[in-house]
């Protein structure tokens, strides 16, 4: 049995279309319930919080999982991504008013101590530090958007998708750092010990993403 | 005032119990579990001309900066000696083994066979938060000819079943192979196919392969190579996709070595299985325990290693994780299973009875208690199996209540 953990929230609906697609069974994932664990033919289907996705793999109660790429390296878990379903596609970026923008056109010296709202605090850590540009991190757990508007923060640094939350805040995007999308990943022990009954699910899916995309 | 002594003495151990994040202590039925393992392994090392090895826990940071990748490096935890001088808390035995060596002994005096039991300490990478990790391993620094990796990886089967840890599986990659095939690319998209395959971007690593500038027939097959995993048959597989199939001869040596072995079931072949190219430069290989898929340790052929302090030949070294081997370890420690009870007896009558003991090998913990009550009581806490009354010269089976006489216990129970 192939044990999958997939994400709660808007991921799923996407993730169930991508096993669909795949000929993988998914009627009792449909109807779920308020069911998070879903046995169905040879799969288990494991429901968790999107941030959690990462830690069940590693710690090898799934064997593959299909989470943001934004979730995983935000985790800081090694895990091998096997494959990028071009599903749910949006990108991280710097986000701010016009007049923090400004600072971001000029000399790096400028952005120094910049307050950034976030709730990703590994990644905006990581891309301020490769351009040398050392901040001030504000962790938040949601509505970012709102820190540049009560002073909290200069800018945020989030996923955008369609940018309209950004423009009814009052913000535009300033830097786009890197694209992401939902992949599918597997633990690094697993794909080691377990690859042979994997590789056919991995094909199906990937043949599945390409055809579709 | 007995009040207060007892409120002080509680506090106090509440303070004790305090560690730095990321260290713990071990105690109890878990340290046991431990010391079997370390002390089991160290004999299997040692029967097999192992020699021990004791390294110092701090490293100069001059002699270890150039000598690991930048990701580990990173990881090292520094600090300044009292001394003033920069130092690490020690990331990597086997680094201080080839620094012990290339200084300590003269060429004819190799191939020297190092092992040890020791503690290890790096910046945990996420999930895991523990800064120390105990490792017990080996290494066979020096030799010139074949055999070094077959006895490597026979010698980690062997451990890993004398501790009883038989579903174990051993998954064999080899640092050449890829390295051959990547020759004639780009260095800078060298540098980043086998970054994206070290970090297990396997979408990364194809996109890159996309925009290197390479034949298609090459594209093919760098494309295909790191997802062959499986058993031995593997590399057959990749021998058919291949026009010279001599980079894949010493894997497939080795692997037909293992399985005269008998020891075919157990591994799994890992074509896209790299790591820390310039330190490793062979065959490389992970222990996972089937059962819980655990990484139980791992190893492989660091040449690149000992050439960066000058020497030349192979070398081949695993290490374990102690803690990992004593969780999936059956047998465990063999605990006492006698209390001996010599609380209203002569000392040197209950001793000398307990030296009989050790000579029969028997495992067995003395109570000087002068309450009766007070020493059963702690047998049966500790899970003895009988509990001794050496002045009425009874024993007592704490399992099933009943009692025997001691001389009736030494002929008829210890003498099994």
């Amino acid at each position: 049995m192939l044990t999958f953990a997939l994400p709660t929230g808007r991921s799923l609906e996407d993730c169930i279309e991508i096993l669909e697609g795949s000929g993988l069974p998914v009627e009792k994932l449909k109807n779920r319930g308020r069911n998070l664990v879903i046995d169905e033919g040879s799969f288990r289907y494991l429901l968790s919080k999107p941030s959690d996705v990462p830690a069940m793999v590693h710690y090898g109660a799934a064997d593959l999982a299909i989470a943001g790429n934004d979730v995983v390296e935000e985790s800081g878990i090694s895990l091998v991504e096997l494959l990028d379903t071009e599903r749910g596609k949006c990108f991280m970026a710097v986000a701010g008013t016009k007049g923090v923008a400004e600072k971001f056109n000029g000399n790096t010296c400028s952005l120094m101590g910049l307050k950034v709202a976030t709730k990703y605090t590994r990644i905006a850590e990581n891309t301020f530090n490769s351009w040398g540009v050392q901040i001030k991190i504000l962790k938040l757990n949601g509505s970012v958007e709102l820190a540049p508007a009560l002073g909290l923060s200069d800018c945020i640094f989030d996923i955008v998708q369609t940018g309209s939350t950004l423009k009814a805040n009052g913000l535009m995007v300033i830097k786009e750092t890197a694209p992401v999308s939902l992949r599918l990943v597997a633990g690094s022990g697993s794909v080691q010990l377990r690859w042979r009954s994997m590789f056919g699910v991995v094909n199906a899916i990937e043949n599945y993403v390409k055809g579709a995309a | 005032m007995i009040l207060l002594y007892h409120i002080c003495r509680r506090k106090r151990r509440v303070d004790m119990n305090r560690n730095p994040k990321g260290c713990s202590n071990i105690g109890g039925p878990a340290a046991a579990r431990l010391e079997y393992c370390r002390n089991k392994a160290l004999k299997i090392f040692s029967t097999y001309g192992y020699r021990p090895f004791s390294p110092s826990e701090l490293q100069l940071v001059e002699d270890v900066w150039d000598k690991l990748s930048k990701s580990r490096a990173r990881r090292l935890i520094a600090l300044n000696s009292p001394f003033g001088e920069p130092c690490v808390l020690r990331g990597d035995l086997t680094l201080s083994a080839v620094a012990y060596l290339s200084s300590h002994y003269e060429e004819n005096e190799r191939p020297l066979r190092l092992c040890y039991a020791d503690r290890v300490f790096s910046v945990p990478a996420p999930p895991k938060s523990n800064l120390e990790e105990n490792q017990v391993g080996i290494e066979l620094i020096g030799w010139e000819g074949s055999g070094t990796d077959a006895e490597v990886i026979s010698l980690l089967f062997r451990t890993l079943d004398e501790l009883s840890i038989e579903k174990s599986i051993v998954v064999i990659g080899d640092m050449s192979v890829i390295g051959r095939l990547f020759e004639g690319l780009p260095e800078k998209s060298t540098e980043l196919l086998i970054s994206a395959l070290q970090d297990g971007g396997y979408t990364t690593y194809s996109k890159i392969l996309d925009d290197t500038e390479t034949d298609e027939k090459k594209k093919k097959l760098l494309r295909a190579l790191p997802l062959l995993k499986g058993d031995c048959s593997v590399i057959g597989e990749a021998m058919l996709m291949m026009e010279d199939t001599s980079v894949l001869m010493p894997l497939k040596k080795l692997c037909d070595s293992l399985c005269k072995l008998g020891y075919s079931e157990r591994i799994r072949i890992d074509l896209g299985f790299i790591r820390d190219l310039g330190y490793y430069s062979g065959p490389i290989f992970n222990a996972y325990s089937s059962v819980t898929a655990s990484l139980l340790g791992g190893g492989g052929r660091y040449d690149g290693l000992l050439a960066k302090v000058g020497m030349e030949g192979e070398a081949s070294g695993f290490a374990l994780n102690i803690k990992e081997l004593a969780d999936h370890c059956v047998d465990g420690s063999p605990s006492p299973k006698i209390m001996l009870w010599c609380g209203c007896s002569d000392p040197a009558e209950g001793l000398r009875y307990a030296d009989g003991l050790y000579k029969k090998g028997i495992s067995f913990e003395l109570s000087w208690t002068a309450d009766k009550n007070e020493s059963i009581n702690i047998a049966g806490l500790r899970k003895y199996r009988y509990w001794a009354d050496f002045s009425s010269k009874q024993v007592t089976n704490l399992l099933t209540g009943q009692i025997t006489d001691l001389a009736d216990f030494d002929r008829e129970v210890l003498s099994c």
